[in-house]
């Protein structure tokens, strides 16, 4: 469903902040498949997501969705089938728009936005219904600005908006670091709860190694811009959090010996 | 009494300038000071058109259209070549000043014997009232100013409603929400810069509409007349945020115009008491100064009190 074909992306080129963000990427995403994607800071896993979604474009390679080229398409064209839930929990909804206006928002998400009224009283009986079940006494409050509720609230419906309309491809971007662990944990429930019901192909990128043994049904592991471990099928039911760590450690202790390697290098010879 | 009934007009007329201003400043956080050349620009068109035999409500309507064209510029200059916000009002106002002479081709046009708005309403109010003057709470007051005073709220009324409306249609939630997060409308498939300059001329449009009515009012355009506009219109959105509490979007429209007509009821009085004219920028820059820091100080109170009561 979605390639991702030997991507690269590096920031601040050729300068003293320059990141090697993305270096050859390959990733071949099945239809209805739920990846979970780990790795240590500046990995390039969040990279990986902000590549897909068009937030910035890759220096090298490809990206095609359903056998369509998006290499070059706007952030915004993408957003047509794309569903995203940041990290940040402010960054998903507007602030100062009621729950309403964000929600109807999401409804229009990748199409035509004319004179019609936003929030119509048919939109409004439905948002009810669906804003009911997160079970937060939200629904009887459409018209409270967004800005005014807690960060496991708006993350909570910054998912309902990514999948108000169904996404070919949900992108979940560490969307319950930012959260206390009871609301992080409500989240994750909503979000298993409506990626098993629509279906709905998924990648999340996550910090917690509980989380990535539990969900989904692949694995990757990211270190350097590249992809270092992919875990499917048997392997990925088997796998346990302790092992993911193990593995971290192992990645982290190379790191180290690569960099005192040459600091003693340096020190030796120039 | 006709001193009152003038601010008050011109309050309303003014209350344009400052819807335009609100939707700059506040709904897309964008500090464009375009307003100050398309203040002018609007009443530039609808003179020159008015001088040249065309009918009031074309020629305002013109001004309008004028004024959404410069704020698109304004608007092009900051989403699509990506120059600083403030430079591109800059850029676009520098140009307007000369695009604004050579429109009225001298510095200024009057209009008192011009068929416009004003004059059309002083006809009206001659048929209603048949008679030049009329008795009001024990004052004489002249036709052509009572009829203003009714017919120019109506048109702010109108102008409020359709913005109101406007705002809360699919385009217009969108444009709001990309002032408030532009990631986020992105993620939901808009075009941010499309919305930004969309807003800028509608923005500069209302501008322009202000400077095309009050060219009428006063009689005359001036290639002068936009200086300190900007200035102007934000005081006129802090005094009627301060008025109505909240910056929910019905509540900030009809504070807008409150707080236009209170600050021109406001000079008025000031300028009675024996304030000199020229110095009224400079109160009107001080007044927004202290506004847009009052609410720090205010924060810090506590903290002050705190220490005091520590010592």
């Amino acid at each position: 469903m979605l390639e991702i074909e030997d991507v690269y992306k590096t920031f601040h080129e050729g300068t003293a902040h320059e990141v090697r963000a993305l270096q050859g990427v390959n990733i071949h995403v099945d239809d209805g498949s739920f990846t979970v994607v780990i790795g240590t800071n500046g990995s390039g896993k969040s990279s990986l997501l902000n590549s897909i979604a068009g937030t910035f474009f890759v220096d090298r390679g490809r990206l095609r969705v359903d056998g369509q080229d998006m290499t070059g398409w706007p952030e915004c064209r993408r957003a047509g089938m794309l569903g995203r839930v940041f990290q940040n929990p402010f960054s998903g909804t507007a602030p100062n728009l009621s729950i309403a206006e964000n929600l109807a928002l999401a409804a229009t998400r990748g199409g035509r936005r004319g004179l019609g009224p936003a929030v119509s009283s048919r939109l409004r009986r439905q948002m009810r219904e669906v804003v009911a079940q997160l079970k937060m006494g939200l629904e009887d409050r459409l018209d409270t600005p967004i800005g005014t509720l807690s960060g496991g609230q708006r993350q909570a419906l910054t998912l309902l908006m990514a999948v108000w309309q169904r996404p070919r491809l949900l992108l979940l971007d560490e969307h319950t670091a930012a959260l206390d662990p009871k609301s992080a944990e409500q989240v994750v429930a909503l979000s298993e709860q409506v990626i098993a019901r629509d279906r709905l192909t998924t990648i999340m990128v996550t910090h917690s190694m509980q989380q990535a043994a539990r969900l989904g049904d692949r694995l990757l592991m990211m270190h350097q811009g590249r992809v270092l471990l992919d875990l499917r099928g048997v392997q990925k039911k088997r796998v346990r959090a302790e092992e993911l760590l193990a593995r971290f450690e192992d990645v982290r202790r190379s790191d180290l010996l690569d960099e005192s390697a040459a600091e003693m290098l340096a020190r030796c010879y120039v | 009494m006709s001193l009152l009934i003038g601010a008050l007009t011109i309050g309303f007329i003014l209350s344009l300038l400052a819807l335009g201003v609100y939707v700059s400043f506040r709904i897309f956080d964008f500090p464009d000071i375009t307003a100050e050349g398309s203040i002018t620009l609007g009443a530039a068109v609808t003179a020159t058109l008015l001088a040249n035999g065309l009918s009031p409500l074309p020629a305002t309507a013109m001004g309008f259209v004028a004024g959404l064209a410069a704020g698109s510029i304004t608007g092009i200059l900051a989403m699509q070549f990506q120059i600083n916000r403030l430079l591109s009002g800059i850029i676009t106002m520098t140009a307007l000043y000369s695009v604004n002479l050579r429109i009225m081709s001298r510095s200024n046009i009057p209009l008192l014997n011009e068929n416009t708005v004003v004059s059309q309403a002083e006809k009206l109010g001659l048929r209603w009232f048949r008679a030049a003057s009329v008795p009001l709470l024990g004052w004489e007051v002249s036709v052509r100013d009572l009829a203003l005073l009714l017919l120019v709220p109506l048109l702010i009324t109108v102008a409020c409603v359709l913005l109101f409306f406007f705002f809360r249609t699919n385009l217009g939630t969108a444009m709001r929400a990309t002032g408030d997060n532009a990631q986020m409308i992105r993620a939901l498939g808009a075009d941010d810069r499309r919305m930004v300059i969309l807003g800028l001329a509608l923005s500069n449009g209302l501008v322009a509409l202000s400077g095309a009515v009050l060219a009428q009012y006063q009689g005359f355009a001036d290639v002068q007349m936009g200086i300190g506009m900007v200035v102007w219109g934000l005081a006129s959105v802090i005094i009627g945020e301060a008025l109505v509490g909240t910056r929910q979007l019905g509540f900030a429209i009809t504070g807008a115009v409150m707080g236009s007509v209170l600050f021109r009821l406001l000079v008025a009085v000031a300028l009675r008491w024996g304030l000199n004219p020229n110095d009224l920028k400079l109160i009107t820059a001080a007044f927004v100064f202290i506004a847009l820091i009052l609410p720090k100080l205010l924060r810090g109170v506590p903290t002050w009190q705190r220490r005091l009561a520590r010592a």
